[in-house]
């Protein structure tokens, strides 16, 4: 039973933001023993730990990067600092397979691990929902599963329609560092605006920015009027929480800042692309039907 | 003369006028009515909670950044001098940066100013007290010590906001090259207070600076007590650049700019190089700021690198033109 938290009240007023956790959302996956061609996984790249646990393959996972940070996952050991991927940590673990994609790096440290005679395999990255099944059945076949990919697969499809939220809300996507000076909002291409163009939100960042992500000045963002802000857990966290995010200029003038209409998603979740992805789309749009009230 | 230079001061006062006016009808996003706007506190959000306090934090920033600069120059009597080089500004930031990690104060916020203004004199007092440790204090010294004394404290100041996890902490990038994009009202309290009680030190012990120009030892037969000027010149340096640090972060080179292009176009003379070094400065960060939220918008830039760009050919091209501008003649 999936529960959405809220995130708290101050004096009289009630806050609308609301908070969707790992906890909140189902994970899609197959059953059954498995016989897989590689004993030893160590996964470099974004959302394929995961599909990893959901093709029930978690017990030949060694290793993972930082960004794979679902609470099942919590023993399997992190070799990347930051999101730089050491390689004497992941030559030291002895794996037999190395899973990346396009965006691992530093790319020396893949080509010492490559040097270390450890088979390297990329799969597609996934940045929207129809990018999950090829990304699914790449893992599948890299660890010698491509049944159980295909089973999970199909599973994925049968999901069936999605909620749609009512009157077309303007949802902007803003990945906050307390530290930064400067917005960082996402674009076309961001995975965000695929999410809430599945859920029948208008990402006002993909219609009007060119880029995935784009450093955007306070008044910017301001005009831009997002209805609802769409943040990661931990980057609200860094920012003060959402009393911390109202007060900043650019958000305060917002009708999402105004009235506080503010959903913070798992970070390891959000983007994520993989088994949980419909999971999040369902409560994605409830929430938002919520804050929009 | 004199009337020239009251004439020269009221330009200057002018422009200062016409950029802010520039500045607050200039950005990313077009206010419709801008004049009706303007002519009613409050009516426009964009106008009035975004672009109004960061305007008048960069008229504060900019006055304070120039005048530090000029006390800098004048206490040391080098005019190399200014609060990057001393370690001023860096300290003004290691400063502030504990006092967030110790949860004792936000960035912009009262404490923080207060922080800021005790690191910053500590560590100017550091610099001048390591630079004098072999006798007289020469200009080679101060300036070597000055500048590995701020890589020592910017150094610090990165591994520390490293640590922090407290909201609001700011980067590195923050503190070594500066912004005004999330200036608020709140923000301008302590930096005010500080610059103007700065301004107010500068201009009194300014006619000192005038005498200590000629040296310590002719200053001293003149009747100055070389001391207590130098010290209240590095209370007014710590004040203003403390103050601005610990609210803007460090914006680079305004406090050797503004003071030399004030001194190229009204001479040596301190107060008036205090005004025009203030109003020099608040011209500069303004037009910097203004074009750091316009000119890639809806981008924005670092203002660091603005003003560098604006001021460094400046500054150039005035001392190839003329270069002895430096002492009372």
């Amino acid at each position: 039973m999936s529960i959405l938290m809220i995130s708290g009240c101050a004096n009289s007023q009630n806050f609308l933001s609301k908070s969707i956790s790992q906890e909140d959302v189902t994970a899609l996956s197959v059953s059954g023993t498995q016989n897989f061609s590689v004993k030893r996984v160590v996964v470099l790249a974004n959302g394929v730990a995961e599909i990893m646990v959901a093709l029930n393959a978690k017990s030949i996972l060694v290793g993972r990067d930082i960004s794979s940070n679902e609470d099942s996952l919590s023993d399997i050991p992190i070799v990347t600092s930051g999101h730089q991927v050491i390689s004497e940590k992941v030559i030291a673990l002895n794996p037999d397979l190395v899973i990346i994609d396009a965006s691992t790096g530093p790319k020396a440290a893949i080509e010492q691990i490559r040097s270390a005679k450890i088979k390297v395999i990329q799969t597609p990255e996934s940045w929207s929902l129809e990018d999950i099944s090829p990304k699914v059945l790449a893992v599948g076949s890299a660890i010698g599963a491509p049944g159980a990919a295909k089973l999970l697969i199909n599973k994925l499809i049968s999901q069936g329609t999605i909620k749609q939220v009512s009157g077309n809300p303007k949802i902007a996507f803003l990945y906050l560092r307390g530290t930064s000076t400067v917005y960082l909002i996402g674009g076309p291409g961001s995975g965000a605006d695929s999410l809430i163009k599945e859920i029948g939100g208008v990402d006002v960042g993909a219609e009007n920015l060119p880029r995935a992500f784009n450093t955007l000045t306070a008044e910017s963002l301001a005009s831009l009027n997002p209805d609802v802000l769409l943040v990661m857990t931990k980057g609200l966290e860094s920012v003060g929480g959402v009393q911390g995010l109202i007060k900043l200029p650019g958000v305060a003038q917002t009708e999402a800042g105004k009235r506080k209409a503010i959903i913070d998603v798992d970070d390891s979740l959000l983007l994520s692309f993989g088994p949980r992805s419909y999971s999040l789309l369902t409560e994605l749009a409830k929430s938002v039907e919520i804050v929009m009230q | 003369m004199r009337e020239l230079k009251k004439s020269l001061i009221a330009l200057n006062i002018l422009l200062v006028f016409v950029a802010v006016f520039i500045a607050l009808s200039v950005g990313p996003t077009k206010i419709d009515g801008f004049f009706q706007q303007l002519m009613q506190p409050g009516s426009n959000e964009i106008l009035w909670q975004i672009r109004f306090p960061r305007v008048i934090a960069a008229v504060i920033v900019g006055a304070a950044f120039g005048v530090a600069g000029l006390m800098a120059q004048g206490a040391s009597n080098n005019a190399l001098a200014e609060p990057s080089i001393l370690g001023t500004s860096s300290g003004a930031a290691l400063g502030a940066v504990i006092a967030i990690l110790f949860g004792l104060a936000q960035v912009g916020s009262i404490a923080a100013t207060i922080s800021g203004v005790i690191g910053a004199l500590l560590a100017t007092a550091l610099t001048l007290k390591l630079a004098s440790l072999r006798g007289n204090l020469s200009s080679f010294a101060l300036i070597i010590v000055g500048i590995a004394l701020s890589a020592t404290l910017s150094a610090i100041v990165g591994l520390t906001s490293a640590m922090i996890t407290q909201a609001d902490a700011r980067s590195i990038s923050f503190w070594n090259f500066g912004s005004l994009a999330l200036i608020t009202y709140e923000n301008l309290v302590g930096v005010a207070a500080t610059t103007l009680i700065g301004l107010g030190i500068a201009w009194k012990v300014a006619p000192s600076l005038d005498r200590l120009s000629f040296g310590d030892d002719t200053a001293f037969h003149l009747g100055i007590n070389v001391v207590k000027a130098r010290w209240l010149a590095l209370v007014a340096l710590s004040l203003l650049a403390g103050g601005a640090v610990s609210t803007v972060g460090i914006i680079g080179f305004i406090g050797l700019a503004a003071p030399h292009i004030a001194r190229f176009i009204y001479g040596p003379s301190h107060r008036l190089l205090v005004i025009q070094s203030a109003l020099i400065g608040s011209l500069i960060i303004v037009f910097a700021d203004t074009l750091a939220r316009s000119i890639a918008a809806p981008n924005e830039l670092s203002i660091g690198l603005i003003t560098s760009l604006l001021g460094a050919p400046i500054l150039i091209a005035l001392v190839s033109i003329k270069n002895n501008v430096w002492r009372v003649q």
